[in-house]
């Protein structure tokens, strides 16, 4: 190619343009398929990857493919708090928390089976119930505005070529080389725990109550109402399709795995007041959820979503829906307690009790 | 396939151009291997949209092209055969894309349900039915270019101009087809080319994209309530912007895509927001259009033949049906007569001797074009009823709500007002012995494989004219 811009031909601007574009292209190209972010891609090379996308739908996959796991624990943020590493101890497991934020139903259906074609017979999952699953009338969308990478989730290590050209695959791999190169922390762990106070800043008290009640000084919890603000023959008629998939979903799973449906400890300022529209919803999904499990030997219900001295202390919460490292610690005791010891309830927690055969099989 | 995604620029058009060269190097020019490879390309283009729609589309090239046949062999009177020609094309086109309108518009003692009929609009079919009519009045003409099935298959599928043209005339485009390559100054067109795909992308990610954002909940908002009087002028550039860039920039990128090929397609879009006129915003707006309108619809109705009135009637006329043309809906029919009006007011306004300064043409003209974009773009009448009544400050509007700019949309909104007024279109510039600066290569490089990237996350965004 003629440099001197005097004699420069359109036929050297085509080459040089041609090349030019060609050349950017394939390096952008190889730098993505050799980080791999995402740890997916069909000729990824070995390295010890860590999840470096933000949106988790991008970054569990490869988690959940990983044979380092043989239990989950999947929801949404009402369960991130839970560290694996604090359970797999007195579980006698490894676990990999999956739990999306905002996770639609369906979205935590994709996780889930992804998780089971490849782990055929899981030892333990945990599954957060909350208000995605206890919808009384409606499915709800099966997607938020979070994009999610379908392409991530099929057994095609090969089409996801199709998708690394975009700059926020470039911006992931760029922090994947970095975490490699240990210049900077990892965004999660790889067993997918991350916690949510991810700079470890030190609580502040009148900032969660400011989220809770909406004000610095507590409230005092809502007095029952006389009657039900929804009428029992409603209540019956609800549908609660959700947990109609939830059914299908945990049957897939033979006895040999331990099903655990937990019952998410919401602050009970948010669960409203007894008798309230909020807490008869609650009240009844939990009766469905419960009726769910009586269909199943593997499959236990362990409740935590009702005004106790947990859901009654601030400080175990960030904010109403989500506790904190000091509130983790307790439901993660109890989740202990219940699954390894077979405690069947306690101040804070309340389980479907039924009779075991062969002992506790976590 | 859009031109604006990953799946064109990296796959289908390295794989077409390249092969297309590839056979150059063993084939002369005007060997029908050329064209074979073109049309073929050009199906595959049409059908990864949908494949169900490519039979109507070689339907019509087949029945047309056996109209053309006999009356290009026909001796005696060839009227009937052109008027059944374009009766047939008319039909169809009537049927996929105005049904639904006249069933809806009937008054409802006839019955109908508009449901039952569920008409899908086939991509492309108003340019490609236009594209033939013209072909099959210029085939009662002497001059007819002699063609076969191939030359005019490709004629009508070649793909830079097949969903939203430039509407290209049978004599400006087969004698092209038949003898490419044209190898002279092949490199320069190929320069060329590479530099109006590139500014016709910007055009379209950059700007019209993004002005869209800007654009649409303000249009959404109008169909419930009025907007306060900035929002509704906001709203006005927003898409009067929009719809310049998202079009001309797809004609850019058309004649881009063409020159790739050596062959040359027919200037759409002259600067038009710089008009003064009404009528020269007309000649340099959707010129292709506007001429096949000039040429069989005006100059058939009279044209300026028969005096004055006549004038008038042919120009409201014309412009009626280019606005119908648009789409099946009352706000193109008032769109193109409110611009048959002015047209008629402007041609009377000249005759009569009358002069503006140039500056007050403009902004009349301006204001005009972007105020009847609005009534365009409005979803239903009382959007179009808030919308007009926003603008002169008399909108029922919720005080609390003001639609506020970000930083990114402001600057977007002042590139456009700058390049739409102050800069000339990427075909005059590339028209520039640009090539012969070599840093220019390697920018324009660096700026497409940007926008490529770019492309790979965002939604691909359609292009406005592919509705019509």
């Amino acid at each position: 190619m003629n440099r001197n811009s005097s004699i420069f031909s359109s036929s050297s601007y085509v080459k040089r343009f041609v090349l030019t574009a060609a050349g950017i292209l394939v390096v952008a190209i190889l730098f993505v398929a050799i980080i791999d972010p995402n740890n997916t891609l069909a000729l990824s090379p070995p390295f010890e990857r860590y999840p470096a996308a933000t949106n988790q739908r991008f970054s569990y996959p490869s988690i959940a493919r990983s044979k380092t796991f043989d239990s989950l624990i999947l929801g949404t943020s009402t369960t991130r708090m839970l560290e694996p590493a604090n359970l797999n101890k007195n579980l006698n497991v490894s676990l990999a928390n999956l739990s999306m934020n905002s996770a639609t139903w369906w979205e935590q259906e994709q996780i889930f089976n992804l998780f089971l074609r490849h782990h055929k017979q899981p030892r333990l999952i945990i599954w957060g119930i909350d208000t995605i699953w206890c919808n009384p009338d409606k499915t709800g969308s099966r997607l938020t505005q979070r994009k999610f990478p379908e392409w991530l989730y099929d057994e095609n290590s090969w089409n996801d070529y199709f998708h690394i050209l975009n700059f926020k695959t470039f911006e992931r791999a760029g922090k994947q080389l970095g975490t490699l190169l240990r210049l900077r922390q990892p965004n999660y762990g790889r067993d997918g725990y991350r916690s949510l106070n991810k700079k470890g800043a030190p609580y502040d008290l009148a900032k969660a109550r400011r989220k809770i009640y909406g004000q610095t000084a507590p409230i005092a919890p809502a007095k029952a109402l006389d009657r039900p603000a929804i009428d029992a023959a409603t209540r019956k008629n609800w549908q609660f399709s959700n947990l109609k998939t939830l059914d299908k979903l945990v049957s897939k799973l033979d006895g040999n795995t331990r099903v655990v449906l937990m019952m998410v400890p919401y602050h009970q300022n948010s669960l409203g007041a007894p008798n309230g529209a909020t807490m008869l919803r609650y009240e009844e999904c939990k009766k469905r959820v419960f009726k769910l499990s009586d269909k199943l030997q593997n499959i236990d219900v362990i409740d935590f979503m009702f005004r106790s001295s947990f859901t009654n202390e601030d400080k175990n919460y960030w904010d109403p829906l989500h506790f904190n490292e000091q509130g983790a610690k307790q439901i993660e005791d109890s989740l202990v307690d219940f699954i390894a010891k077979g405690k069947p309830a306690s101040k804070i927690y309340r389980t479907s009790v039924k009779p075991r055969q062969g002992g506790d099989k976590s | 396939m859009l031109f604006n995604s990953q799946t064109f620029l990296l796959v289908f058009l390295p794989i077409v151009v390249a092969s297309f060269w590839l056979l150059a190097r063993h084939r002369h020019s005007g060997h029908p291997g050329f064209r074979l490879l073109l049309l073929l390309a050009s199906w595959v283009f049409y059908a990864y949209w949908d494949i169900r729609l490519l039979p109507l589309l070689l339907a019509s090239i087949a029945v047309n092209y056996m109209l053309i046949s006999i009356l290009v062999k026909s001796p005696g009177p060839k009227k009937h055969f052109l008027v059944i020609g374009i009766a047939l094309n008319l039909c169809v086109l009537g049927f996929f894309k105005y049904f639904n309108f006249f069933v809806e518009n009937l008054p409802s003692s006839f019955g109908f349900d508009v449901d039952r009929f569920n008409i899908v609009l086939p991509l492309a079919i108003s340019f490609f039915t236009f594209q033939q009519i013209s072909a099959l009045v210029d085939a009662t003409r002497e001059k007819f270019h002699r063609q076969n099935f191939l030359d005019y298959a490709l004629f009508v599928s070649f793909f830079p101009q097949l969903i939203a043209g430039p509407i290209v005339r049978h004599d400006e485009l087969v004698p092209q087809l038949q003898t490419m390559p044209d190898r002279r100054e092949i490199d320069t067109k190929i320069a060329r080319g590479l530099l109006l795909l590139t500014l016709g992308l910007v055009k379209k990610v950059f700007i019209a994209d993004n002005l869209s954002q800007i654009a649409n909940p303000l249009f959404d908002a109008s169909l419930k309530a009025g907007l306060p009087i900035v929002d509704a002028w906001i709203a006005t550039f927003a898409f009067g912007f929009q719809i310049y860039f998202d079009f001309s920039g797809y004609s850019d990128m058309a004649l881009g895509l063409a020159l790739m090929f050596g062959i040359v397609l027919p200037v759409n879009f002259k600067t038009p927001y710089k008009s003064q006129s009404l009528t020269d915003f007309w000649r340099t707006w959707h010129i292709t259009l506007s001429s096949f309108l000039r040429d069989y619809l005006y100059i058939p109705l009279g044209g300026s033949r028969h005096g004055s009135a006549r004038r008038s009637i042919a120009v409201a006329t014309t412009m009626l049906l280019g606005g119908l043309w648009h789409g099946a809906g009352w706000n193109f029919i008032i769109w193109g007569g409110l611009h048959g009006a002015g047209i008629a007011i402007n041609q009377t306004w000249r005759r009569l001797g009358y002069n503006l300064w140039p500056l007050i043409g403009w902004a009349l003209t301006f204001t005009f074009v972007m105020i009847t974009f609005l009534i365009f773009r409005a979803e239903s009448a009382t959007s179009i009823y808030n919308l007009l009544m926003s603008v002169i400050g008399l909108g029922q509007y919720k005080s609390q709500w003001a639609f506020s700019l970000d930083g990114l949309q402001i600057t977007v909104l002042v590139a456009a007002f700058i390049i739409a007024l102050g800069l000339p279109e990427p075909y005059e510039i590339s028209q520039r012995q640009f090539w012969k600066t070599p840093w220019l290569a390697t920018g324009a490089a660096v700026l497409l494989v940007a926008i490529i990237i770019y492309l790979g996350g965002s939604f691909e965004q359609e292009f406005i004219y592919f509705q019509f």
